[in-house]
């Protein structure tokens, strides 16, 4: 009699008899029990457990990727000088683009005052790189040299068409600000692997002209503020306050946190308050802290030919590149999560120039963290994703002139890559329409995005969840599908 | 057999229930409380886990069964044929079959819900229906009346009414209360609920000395006095009322807002009536005659994030700040997250959609723009109020007064100038015009300068206007101008046509459009619309001619439009005469010879119409332009000819000469203006009103705007119509009551509304006990916190209310109460079986807010100034925070303030949205994007960092080290003893004295041994010290920090 | 209400007949007979029809609620009317035809009563306590039921495909499934974390950990004792950058279930290639800036599970790399050579 048979019958006996052997039992227990006596003595305030979240410790299964280096391109790349090659862009430069490619889609205030929206050909030529045949703009050399680690997804596609929400949307799943962005969701989540350092670190570059980022895109929302990335700034103080005041060596510092942790345990003599506890553990880890950040700030014990392949300015602080080794430097020591922001994408006009400027600065770095990554084994439990917060229009703004044009936002359809961390290698997922406007094949929402590197994580997106004002809050907020076929 | 008969009757009669409960859930169902109350047990377990299915959102509702009323619940038959509820029944409620079920299809909440019901929750439930499921109104919306004291035993404790209720509850749980606190932690904890601040180690010691039975009333007394109350409870304000110092969002605009942030201080320290204090933000421009003051406070609701980037939609964005103004009403007066209900009916509390935008619709006409204006220090986004001193009201009048005069008999002169030319001849009339011609384009050649091609203009003042992208058409006389996409003729900006509004001016062209234009710009001299369009311009809306004088259109501006529209492919003469009296009525638009009958769509000019350079405008004014406007759609096919502008206004007669295209020689004799007496009166006027600040402020429009339930609350998708009103469940919104902002605030305050005194005055005891009687005191809904002492909230709220609302006397009530004087250290067994202090058995002890810690870190060190009110100040930062934001040209550079504004109180200091100052962020600061009323308390190893690293901290610790020297008396005990008393607020114990000693002489043998490591330390900061001995001054510093980073510097006891 | 209460009541009653009629059965054929002995038969009988009738009209009442399995229900049904009508015509025919005891009609009356009797109890029985009860013993039913609760919390599938145009729907790539393991010591976890090491467990549900040494650069031979206690549980172990040696690497033989192995950058030489042999779950190794060369590479007997080495900058050159991947094609070996 196979399992599931015996424990049907297992609870019908139980059913059976508890209906019969109390049967009799049962009238007399029922006189007891009765309507419960009205005496009103009110008992000690009800102690309802507070249903308090407890964050998650461990993932629900066993995880792909263990840390995440995102490099966020700021501004809004465009897919068609870069990822999404389209030959009729070019035959047809110049025409009116079809009003049944436009559709429904929304065109931002920026071109409101246009009459006409003429398509604009790529400033760019394309080549087909790796074993999946994908192509590649010859603005990213070297990210095509990486093409059989990497897999390019063409078919994202959002709804916020201005920058500031569009950022906020990739990051916390919802385009107002408030709610945490995926680095604190994490260091919430799964906590950090390594004491001695921020569980979520920040760094911005800027290629010149481009939109501000807010402290909002890293914010830690309705969870403990401590979950709030930490921004590594330029300069020799990465960290506010990391560095002692002159006049104090590390010596000295060690001295005055052990007459402080003397003071402490007097005091909590009297009070036995676990606050002075987690008081005394902080100021440990922030006097660890002091020694663990430079030893990631100071690129001296890098050999010469591994600095060489992030480029040119790789020991210029601030630059994308010196951004680049530093987070592979973070992933080394187990950071759980690197938020990289490079600013300089917006190229509503002269996009020519603008996207030779911007890869200038972006390609060969982005590619050499990834080959910098396998090398050393680290990609396999590594996810590294690279990619914007919407893409650009196929058509021009502002006037079709011969010495260049520039393209508006578009949140319809873009291209991002991601490598490693389980993802699988050489692959491009997914297309785009003749215009690269509307996504056709396998569409992949932000939310499922989220919802797949949440997965990678081993994460199930759907019940990670944070109540707050009573609501139950998620990062994919209440849709979201892992796309399993990106999952080696 | 008679006796089986009636044995089997009675088994039939007696039938009970027998629906026997899984084990745990019986073992559960004993402990639980006598009487399960609907409220307290109950409302809190279904809102969680059933009403998101079940509950008040209708297009949600599963299985269309809703159990937050009673009548449902019991009426609604299930498919199984039994009752959802059937009271006092087990076996005949499907509720409790479904919750007991273990079957994955049956249970309910479902699986896949990711909800569950705990063991004590089941059991709950199950007790509720067995005694007879009864629902009661929410707690939060029964109306106020007044509670009965309750009695208790240990009556000697008591001090007030408030100690009767947590006596009787932690007599109730058999506990007592802790003893009352020592005079040296009651001094130093008023000091800081009061004013923020720790108290001075003389004020201590006079403490600790004055015997008298009131000392304790006296020095809560004079501590509510002190103005630090003011700035206390208003730093507490501005986190309710999201003040920031910038507006947020991409570009993070900075505005000047600090008038409001003076006012709420003065409003605190004026102890105005708490009802006032509300009415006034809330409709302060509503009242009737309302003063300068009352419309001030309105910037309450001015104080959301507004979005200035390019390219934006501005009404998605008006949306979201009327969305925002009814958000902080649900938070800060209501405790109510209303918020939810913009997309969907509220899935917990019974608020629907078209209840949220009933109350949305109170804040739906402002009188303001999506996104809002900038480009200068004197652009603020409207509507404003001009904060013109009394003096200045006095100059207002007397030049008022003048000018009316003057234009009296300007008014006449007029009358004969136009009568003597009806009656002139041709030749007067064209002498006239020639006199005041300053510009004449006839479009009809263009010359080349180094291979640039200009119309000339006629008048052969050399002010020629370059031309680009011109086309022609078939003009009035020769050939027209027309425009395309790309066609832009301007004069050079600054020389021509740089009309201020004082200066009369007149322009005259003919004009043909093909075709009708929903917005067109046929000429302007002006900023583009992110400036406010400052300058003048001639538009086109649905092909009706509108003349607009802006400094910042709309809420500073002139707009006048012709009733008129023009009928394509027509040529027309155009006449626009302005006489510069800054009024609509002096503006006439003149078509083909005869005065237009025009609409008035704006009348209120205060300020320069003329646009200066700023940083802020990457657009730059370009003078008087034909054609292209950034972000602005120009004329397309339309042609212009004949154009002439003028330096005077024009008379009818002269107007028909042009439209008569009668002659008239563009270069004769230029004769001067014959009214500099009225303009300079006017010019004097505009001087004063350009000199004044403004700030943000309500008003709303002349007729309010209709507002609509947006589904799914997308801006532009529009439901039914809706009227102002407000949530029946709450309170029905009177018949009685206008149907306004003012209205509102009545409703809030009505005898009848149970919500606004509670919130009040939880909100008060959470600023003095750390945690509200409501815990969750910005939700007051079913998913917020029962509270702990609900009579106690009752007779709190009554109070005050029948104080009158005021605030001063309600704080002193509660410091007068033992509840507050007891010490926050109880005996274990107490703190055992009361754990988190819900019954109030001890003063709660938590971490001091941001502002506390760094105001108290340089009070101690005398560094701290009492200067109050004024602009904000830049304290320590680390470097390039705010480069690092942006490297536009124009982003906004941090400059530390000098002398006394470094050392300013927290609540002054810049609050940028984009980036908050480290300190303040780093100990839970929030960045005011939305209105917050309880902060978070966090522990990380940054706070460690910060009160060890940050200059301002290692500064001050340098300075209470000076003064343990000065005045800790001769001996180093002595001094230590005195350092002790002034970081923590009493004497150290031995062991405590000990340590300090041990630690002094190791710093000084250090000291010692590197002197120039003491002269590095005494370098951070600012200020200097005087003190000879920098090895002992550095030590004594040392000391101090080390004793500011110890558990009883950080936290309130 | 009533039907579910009375229903209640039918398993009350039901012994009862049986206990008479087989009382009836016993005193017909085991009692000497006497007068007192048919009165007592026909006592017996009446009490066993009446409870009979009753025990019937309640099993009626229970069948109303429904829940049992159909043809069983039935089978019992007519048996059980089956006992009442032949007691009640063996009743009759004792009482009115008493006198000729034409023993056939009697006797077999009562056997055919007992024998319905017996049908009834069994198919009872069968319908309320589980197939084959009376016959299986099922003794171990109690702890193999236990076992089944106990299992391992398999995740929920999660819906796989992401929009409806989306063709070649493959099985979710679900997570290895992680057989059930004891809980590690805890004592040892304890003692390594004293020391800064990194015990992190991989999943809810399940015990199996990885040790992460990024924070304990001095981890050498001496500390791999506080190890060996937890090592079945060890699945990822991170040695990269400490003191190990192969000595030390020797005695963690008994981590069984390991599956990622970094030995990136220490003094780990081809004298450990044997031991990497033997464990026999690793999939992920990493060999970067260690001193093993080709021959230690090709001494190497890799598990079937193997997928990926990594050994740049260490001994091995590309020739060793080349011939190894000869030997196993499907193992990724990546020694960061160029493109």
């Amino acid at each position: 009699m196979n399992e599931l048979m015996k424990m049907h019958y297992e609870n019908k006996r139980r059913e059976f008899l508890r209906g019969s052997v109390l049967g009799l039992g049962g009238i007399a227990m029922g006189s007891l029990l009765g309507c419960g006596s009205k005496n009103a003595d009110r008992k000690a305030v009800q102690q309802v457990a507070e249903e308090i979240n407890k964050p998650l410790v461990n993932p629900h299964f066993l995880p792909k990727a263990k840390r995440v280096i995102y490099l966020f391109q700021g501004g809004g790349p465009s897919q068609m000088e870069l990822f999404d090659y389209k030959p009729m862009l070019y035959s047809m430069h110049g025409q009116e683009i079809p009003a049944s490619v436009v559709g429904k889609n929304r065109i931002s205030g920026m071109v409101s005052n246009q009459y006409s929206f003429p398509l604009a050909m790529p400033a760019a030529t394309f080549k087909q790189h790796g074993a999946a045949g994908g192509y590649f703009s010859d603005h990213v050399p070297h990210i095509a040299e990486i093409a059989d680690d990497i897999c390019v997804v063409r078919s994202m596609f959002t709804e916020q068409i201005n920058h500031e929400p569009a950022v906020i949307f990739t990051q916390t799943g919802n385009q107002l600000s408030g709610r945490p962005c995926i680095g604190s969701w994490l260091s919430y989540g799964l906590g950090s692997m390594n004491d001695n350092l921020p569980s979520f670190i920040v760094m911005v570059s800027k290629g010149g002209g481009d939109q501000p980022i807010s402290s909002a895109a890293w914010s830690s929302g309705f969870l403990p503020s401590h979950h709030q990335g930490v921004q590594f700034m330029t300069g020799n103080e990465p960290v506010p306050f990391l560095n002692n005041p002159e006049g104090i060596d590390r010596m000295d510092r060690r001295r005055a946190l052990d007459f402080i942790k003397g003071f402490n345990n007097i005091q909590n003599e009297v009070w036995h308050d676990p606050e002075i506890e987690s008081q005394i553990n902080q100021s440990e880890m922030a006097y660890k802290m002091q020694m663990a950040i430079p030893s990631i700030t100071d690129l001296s014990d890098e050999p010469q030919h591994i600095l060489d392949m992030y480029g040119p300015d790789v020991m210029t602080p601030g630059t994308f590149a010196h951004n680049c080794i530093m987070a592979r430097r973070l992933a080394e020591k187990d950071v759980r999560f690197v938020q990289l922001y490079h600013l300089g994408w917006d190229h509503h006009g002269s996009i020519a120039s603008g996207i030779k400027r911007a890869t200038s600065l972006t390609d060969q770095p982005s590619a050499a963290l990834v080959k910098d990554l396998k090398q050393r084994g680290l990609l396999d439990d590594t996810l590294v994703v690279w990619g914007g917060e919407f893409g650009r229009t196929s058509f021009s703004q502002g006037k079709l002139t011969p010495e260049g044009f520039g393209r508006d936002h578009h949140p319809g359809c873009y291209s991002i890559w991601m490598a490693g961390g389980g993802v699988k290698s050489g692959m491009v997922y997914g297309e785009s329409d003749d215009f690269a406007h509307n996504v056709v094949k396998d569409k992949v929402h932000v939310h499922d995005f989220q919802a797949t590197m949440m997965h990678l994580l081993g994460i199930d997106h759907e019940q990670f969840i944070y109540k707050s004002q009573g609501r139950r809050y998620r990062l994919t907020d209440v849709s979201g599908n892992v796309i399993h076929n990106l999952i080696a | 057999m008679r006796g089986i008969l009636i044995f089997f009757l009675a088994l039939l009669l007696f039938g009970c229930d027998n629906t026997e409960l899984p084990k745990e859930v019986a073992e559960a169902y004993a402990s639980l409380p006598e009487e399960i109350d609907y409220n307290i047990h109950v409302k809190k377990i279904l809102s969680d886990k059933c009403f998101s299915c079940h509950g008040p959102d209708a297009k949600k509702q599963k299985a269309d069964l809703r159990l937050d009323i009673a009548s449902f619940a019991y009426s609604k038959v299930t498919e199984s044929g039994l009752k959802a509820i059937a009271p006092g029944s087990l076996s005949k409620s499907e509720l409790i079959k479904r919750i007991l079920s273990d079957d994955a299809d049956y249970v309910m909440p479902l699986p896949e819900s990711h909800l569950e019901l705990s063991v004590y929750e089941k059991a709950v439930l199950v007790k509720w229906v067995k005694q007879g499921a009864e629902y009661k109104k929410h707690w939060a919306f029964v109306p106020l009346k007044s509670v009965a004291v309750p009695s208790v035993e240990n009556s000697d404790w008591v001090k007030n009414e408030i100690d009767h209720f947590t006596l009787d509850a932690i007599e109730r749980a058999g506990l007592q209360p802790a003893k009352q606190a020592d005079k040296e932690t009651l001094i130093r904890r008023l000091s800081f609920d009061i004013r923020g601040i720790a108290p001075d180690v003389k004020e201590i010691d006079a403490f600790l000395k004055d015997a008298a039975p009131k000392a304790y009333e006296k020095l809560v007394d004079r501590y509510l006095a002190s103005h630090h109350y003011g700035e206390r409870m208003a730093a507490y304000w501005l986190d309710v009322a999201r003040f920031a110092d910038s507006h947020g969002y991409l570009d993070d605009k900075h505005h000047e807002v600090s008038p409001w942030r003076d006012w709420v201080i003065s409003a605190y320290n004026r102890n105005i009536p708490f009802n006032d204090f509300l009415t006034w933000q809330m409709a302060g421009d509503l009242l009737p005659n309302a003063t300068k003051e009352q419309v001030l406070a309105t910037g309450f609701n001015r104080m959301h994030k507004q979005n200035s980037e390019a390219g934006i939609i501005e009404e998605e964005y008006r949306v979201e700040y009327v969305v925002d103004r009814t958000n902080t009403l649900g938070t800060a007066m209501l405790a109510m997250t209303v918020g939810c209900a913009k997309c969907h009916d509220h899935k917990y509390d019974p608020i629907s959609q078209k209840d949220y935008y009933s109350m949305y619709a109170f804040f739906n006409s402002t009188f303001e723009k999506g996104s809002p204006n900038y480009g200068g220090p004197d652009m603020v986004a409207g509507p404003t109020l001009r904060l013109t001193s009394d003096v200045d009201d006095q100059k207002i009048g007397v030049y008022a007064r003048q000018i009316a005069a003057l234009e009296k008999n300007e008014a006449i002169k007029e009358r004969q100038k136009n009568a003597a030319l009806d009656a002139a001849t041709e030749k007067d009339i064209a002498a006239a015009l020639t006199g005041k011609l300053v510009a004449k384009l006839d479009f009809d050649k263009t010359n080349l300068v180094k291979d640039k091609e200009y119309f000339i203009n006629a008048t052969g003042s050399k002010t020629d206007a370059m031309v680009r992208m011109a086309e022609y058409g078939q003009g009035v006389i020769g050939r027209s101008l027309k425009y395309n996409d790309e066609t832009n003729i301007s004069f050079d900006p600054y020389t021509i046509a740089y009309f201020e509004r004082y200066d009369p001016f007149a322009f005259s062209l003919w004009i043909k459009v093909p075709t009708n234009y929903p917005l067109a710009t046929v000429f302007h001299a002006s900023d583009p619309h992110r400036y406010g369009y400052q300058g003048y311009d001639l538009v086109m809306k649905e092909n009706k001619l509108n003349f607009r004088l802006n400094h910042a259109y709309p809420h500073d501006a002139i707009s006048v439009i012709t009733k008129e529209k023009l009928i394509p492919n027509q040529w027309y003469h155009v006449a626009i005469s302005y006489d510069g009296s800054s009024k609509a009525s002096g503006l006439r638009i003149h078509l083909n010879g005869k005065q237009a009958p025009t609409d008035t769509e704006f009348d209120h000019l205060y300020k320069n119409i003329r646009s200066y350079p700023n940083i802020h405008k990457t657009g730059r004014y370009r003078g008087l332009v034909f054609g292209k406007r950034e972000l602005d759609r120009s004329m397309p096919g339309g042609e212009i000819d004949e154009f002439h502008m003028f330096t005077n206004t024009l008379s009818p007669a002269e107007i028909r000469h042009l439209y008569g295209k009668l002659p008239f020689d563009p270069k004769g004799t230029k004769n001067e203006y014959d009214s500099t007496a009225l303009m300079l009166a006017r010019k004097s006027l505009c001087d004063l009103y350009d000199s004044t600040k403004e700030v943000m402020v309500m008003g709303d429009l002349p007729q309010a705007r209709p507002t609509y339930v947006l589904k799914r609350g997308l801006y532009d998708s529009h439901g039914d119509k809706v009227e102002p009103s407000t949530p029946a469940a709450i309170m029905p919104f009177p018949k009685s009551l206008p149907q306004n902002r003012l209205g509102l605030t009545q409703w809030m305050f009505d005898d009848e509304n149970p919500l606004t005194s509670r919130v009040a005055v939880n909100r008060m005891w959470q600023l003095v006990f750390g945690k509200g009687l409501v815990s969750t005191s910005d939700d007051f809904g079913n998913q917020g916190a029962m509270p702990t002492h609900p009579e106690l909230l009752d007779h709190l709220a009554v109070y005050y209310k029948k104080n009158k609302w005021d605030t001063k006397a309600f704080m002193k009530y509660m410091f007068m109460s033992a509840t507050y004087q007891q010490s926050s250290l109880a005996d274990p067994a107490v703190m055992k079986s009361d754990p988190n202090n819900a019954l109030l058995t001890r003063n709660p002890r938590y971490r001091y807010p941001a502002e506390m810690l760094r105001d108290n870190a340089l009070a101690v060190a005398g560094l701290l100034s009492n200067k109050v009110g004024g602009k904000s100040v830049y304290p320590y930062q680390p470097e390039g925070l705010w480069d690092a934001l942006s490297d536009k040209v124009w982003r906004y550079q941090y400059i530390l303030s000098e002398g006394e504004d470094l050392y300013r109180k927290s609540i002054y200091t810049v609050r940028k949205r984009t980036s908050v100052v480290p300190f303040m962020q780093i100990f839970d600061a929030s960045d005011r994007s939305v209105c917050m009323v309880r902060r978070p308390v966090s522990s990380s190893p940054m706070q460690s960092l910060a009160m060890l690293n940050d200059p301002q901290i290692v500064e001050a610790s340098r300075h209470v080290g000076a003064r343990m020297i000065r005045e800790g008396g001769a001996s180093v005990e002595s001094q230590l003893v005195f350092g002790f008393r002034l970081i923590t607020g009493r004497k150290p114990n031995k062991k405590e004295a000990q340590l300090m000693k041990a630690m002094y002489l190791a710093e000084l043998k250090n000291f010692e041994a590197y002197p120039q490591k003491a002269e590095a330390l005494l370098a951070v900061g600012k200020s200097k010290s005087d003190l000879p001995g920098i090895q002992q001054l550095a030590s004594m510093g040392n000391t101090a920090l080390a004793l500011m980073n110890t558990d009883e510097f950080l936290t309130r006891k | 209400m009533i039907i579910n209460f009375l229903g209640h009541l039918h398993p009350v009653f039901v012994h009862l007949p049986i206990g008479f009629l087989a009382l009836a059965y016993v005193i017909q054929y085991f009692f000497k007979s006497s007068t007192e002995k048919s009165r007592l038969i026909d006592f017996v009988l009446v009490a066993g029809i009446l409870s009979s009738l009753l025990a019937a009209f309640f099993g009626w009442m229970l069948s109303l609620s429904g829940g049992y399995e159909e043809n069983l229900l039935d089978w019992h049904r007519y048996t059980a009317i089956a006992v009442c009508v032949v007691s009640i015509a063996l009743l009759a025919f004792k009482k009115y035809k008493k006198e000729e005891y034409s023993k056939p009609y009697y006797h077999g009356g009562f056997h055919l009563m007992m024998l319905a009797l017996l049908l009834a109890g069994y198919f009872g029985g069968e319908m309320t306590h589980g197939e084959g009860y009376l016959l299986e013993a099922s003794t171990d039913l109690v702890s193999k039921g236990k076992a089944v609760g106990q299992h391992q919390r398999m995740p929920k599938p999660t819906a796989s495909s992401t929009t409806s145009d989306h063709d070649d729907i493959t099985e979710p790539s679900g997570p290895a499934a992680l057989d059930a393991i004891a809980p590690a010591d805890a004592a040892s976890i304890a003692a390594l974390k004293k020391i800064n090491v990194a015990v992190v467990p991989l999943a809810t549900g399940t015990h199996f950990l990885e040790l992460n040494m990024v924070n304990v650069p001095s981890f050498g031979d001496k500390d791999v004792p506080l190890l060996l206690k937890i090592a079945p549980q060890v699945m990822w172990l991170v040695l990269a950058d400490t003191k190990i040696t192969d000595a030390g690497l020797a005695t963690l033989k008994s981590c069984a279930n390991i599956t990622r192995l970094n030995l990136k950058n220490t003094a780990i030489t081809n004298a450990s290639i044997p031991l990497i042999g033997q464990f026999n779950k690793l999939e992920y190794l990493n060999i970067v800036g260690t001193k093993i060369d080709d021959a230690g590479l090709l001494g190497l007997i890799p598990s079937t599970t193997l997928k990926k080495i990594f050994c740049w900058q260490s001994g091995i050159t590309n020739n060793g790399v080349i011939s190894f991947r000869k030997k196993y094609p499907n193992i990724v070996i990546d020694f960061g050579e160029k493109k």
